[in-house]
């Protein structure tokens, strides 16, 4: 028997009993379509994660305290001004500091809300990428005069201000009055950016925190240090480790009490962490797979006692071992590759589904790919195969004999 | 002796049933030759399907040989049994056996689809059905058919790969009378006009006159083997026939 023949006669006895076939067919369809759409979901989250993190820049270098050292030293202005002022690091191209002021009392007229308060100096904007739809930014002026003048996110800026140009207006924080200065474009990301409130980082030091003791130096909270390209982020940190340590006062075998870390590596640590969700929504795909191809085995077991009779006349009209062998192979495997290219289209229409949607701030979007589709259609194809060769041996096996008197 | 299409010597086929072992056939020896139409009769349990199925290569005998078309089946593999079923023995059964999934023009292909020959096989299916009369229900399935449509369908699957031997499980087992005349008259057809080897098992009397010999088995064992006068077959039950006379049944 050709190959044409055998797949000829698989197709004409899966077509002879439809409601079994379509009931397999419908295991292998499930079990393909989940293992397409949840890991489809779960690249998606991985990659709008991993895309907010790097849209900040691969540029980027976070400098923060490391609470691990025993006399760990604030960061402070200063410091970020040695980055930025020093001719040993050429490869670093702006320097940013931020202090955070925790939660801030916002008041204007019957309207009062909390949000999110952060002292920032003249280049943060810029290094974070954030973008002014109105206004301007914090000057270099603003900090020396520790000036009452605010930058909002865009949310905050329509909630207090619903319809009207925000700037130029005045309201109040911690009940002292505050001038608009500029508004920000939307954002999105987890950052919540959009809710923020910033301030100069003197200002914030003095009137949020609160802790200001004239002519001390002032705390950071971070230091943002961007690089002139993504190719001189590792020089701009070796560069920035020398300034601090030398600001710090540390010798280079000493442990350091600030940390450079940059956002590829945050991106990197977030994406192992999510690979790990992405394996568990595979996990959950593949075992409705299993459980499809168990499905095929119960079927063609069935099957194979059902069609003993038939397999008893295949036999003495001149079917071989292998004929009835090879047509029940060519049965389960034409079932599961057949559930296999529904499951995939079934898989691609559910993940269409969850592209594009809104979610956590967040453009979501469900990434079908080649290779996942490939996988669960060589799973599939696998599972057939393997859950149709008991049954099939069996069905060779049996005595023409007595298939015959099967009745 | 090469002749012969079926040459059985000291064929013997034992099963065991629990601890005993009990013989089916025993001692058989029995030469068909080429045109010949044999009856095999007997009563239940004399042996006569187990010596069918050994004829048709379904069964292996315990000891003796077998030798169809001068070749000894008890040296073939299991392949080459089943080529030798699909190529040299036309099966006819009781319950027809059609798959009822299939076309009657399917169901005859189907030989030829496991053993491919030198032939055209849509022309072979073709002249087969022609030759059963059932042109015209090519594309009927089984249940669309009466029960002796059916069984000419099974009947042209037998003949479409010109076996050498044609064997008859109780052809007429399920049919009336009017079905049964039709298809003995067939068969003798196929023996006298097509010149094709023919074994029939039946206890039907009737039928057994429609052929040319009558060979009785009892307890495994050939009772009597005789050339009979063949007749027309008439469905009457008419036992009057001289040539039945010296049948001993």
């Amino acid at each position: 028997m050709s190959p044409s023949m055998i797949i000829g006669t698989a197709f004409a006895s899966i077509l002879a009993s439809k409601l079994r076939s379509s009931l397999t067919l419908l295991g292998v369809v499930i079990g393909v379509t989940s293992v397409i759409a949840l890991m489809s979901i779960g690249r998606g989250a991985q990659d709008s994660i991993t895309s907010r993190i790097s849209a900040q820049g691969a540029e980027l270098l976070f400098v923060n305290v490391n609470f691990a050292s025993s006399d760990a030293q604030s960061l402070t202005l200063d410091d970020a001004l040695a980055i930025s002022s020093a001719s040993s690091a050429p490869d670093v191209h702006r320097v940013a500091a931020s202090l955070s002021a925790g939660n801030a009392e916002i008041s204007l007229g019957a309207t009062a809300l909390t949000t999110n308060a952060t002292g920032i100096t003249p280049e943060y904007l810029a290094v974070n990428g954030y973008d002014l739809a109105s206004g301007r930014g914090i000057s270099p002026a603003d900090l020396i005069a520790r000036t009452d003048v605010a930058i909002l996110g865009s949310n905050l800026a329509e909630n207090l201000f619903p319809g009207q140009e925000a700037t130029g207006l005045q309201f109040s924080v911690n009940g002292r009055l505050y001038t608009v200065a500029g508004v920000l474009e939307p954002v999105g990301g987890f950052t919540r950016v959009d809710d923020q409130l910033f301030v100069p980082i003197t200002t914030a030091e003095s009137r949020l925190v609160g802790d200001a003791a004239p002519g001390e130096t002032l705390n950071v909270s971070q230091i943002l240090v961007q690089a002139a390209d993504a190719e001189s982020v590792d020089a701009a940190a070796e560069q920035t480790d020398v300034v601090l340590r030398l600001q710090h006062g540390l010798s280079f075998s000493e442990t350091a009490d600030f940390s450079i870390s940059n956002s590829a590596g945050i991106a990197e640590t977030l994406e192992e962490t999510t690979d790990v969700l992405v394996i568990f929504l595979g996990v959950v795909g593949g075992i409705s797979l299993i459980v499809g191809g168990i499905g095929i085995m119960n079927i063609m077991l069935v099957s194979v006692t059902e069609r003993t009779r038939e397999i008893g006349i295949r036999r003495a009209i001149g079917a071989r071992r292998t004929a009835v062998l090879l047509q029940f192979l060519a049965e389960a495997t034409v079932l599961s590759i057949g559930g296999g290219l529904l499951g995939i289209l079934a898989g691609t229409l559910i993940t269409d589904q969850f592209s594009g949607v809104q979610f956590l701030n967040t453009t979501f979007d469900a990434q079908m790919s080649f290779d996942i589709a490939s996988l669960a259609m060589l799973v599939a194809a696998g599972i057939g195969l393997v859950a149709g060769i008991y049954p099939a041996a069996r069905a060779a096996s049996l005595d023409p004999i007595d298939a015959l008197r099967h009745e | 002796m090469t002749d012969a299409v079926v040459h059985l010597q000291a064929l013997n086929k034992t099963y065991q049933v629990g601890v005993e072992r009990v013989a089916a056939l025993d001692g058989v020896d029995l030469l068909i030759q080429e045109r010949e139409m044999v009856a095999i009769m007997g009563a239940s349990g004399s042996g006569k399907s187990t010596l069918l199925n050994i004829l048709g290569c379904l069964d292996r005998p315990t000891s003796g040989s077998y030798h169809l078309n001068g070749n000894d089946v008890g040296a073939f593999s299991d392949n080459r049994l089943s080529d030798t079923r699909g190529r040299y023995i036309g099966f006819i059964f009781q319950s027809y056996n059609l798959l009822p999934q299939l076309t009657a023009a399917q169901n005859v292909e189907l030989p030829l689809r496991y053993n491919p020959r030198g032939f055209d096989r849509k022309q072979a299916v073709k002249e087969a059905l022609a030759r059963v009369g059932l042109t015209d229900r090519a594309n009927h399935r089984p249940n669309q058919l009466s029960g002796g449509q059916q069984q000419r369908v099974g009947i042209a699957r037998a003949l479409v790969g010109r076996p050498s031997l044609l064997l008859a499980d109780e052809p007429t087992g399920n049919l009336d009378s009017r079905s049964t005349e039709e298809i003995i008259t067939l068969i003798q057809d196929l023996n006298s006009q097509d010149g094709m080897t023919i074994a029939m098992v039946t206890h039907e009397n009737e039928v057994a006159s429609a052929t040319k010999r009558i060979v009785t088995l009892r307890d495994g064992k050939i009772l009597s083997d005789e050339p009979i006068q063949q007749r027309r077959f008439s469905g009457s039950g008419d036992l009057a026939d001289p040539a039945m006379s010296g049948v001993s049944l």
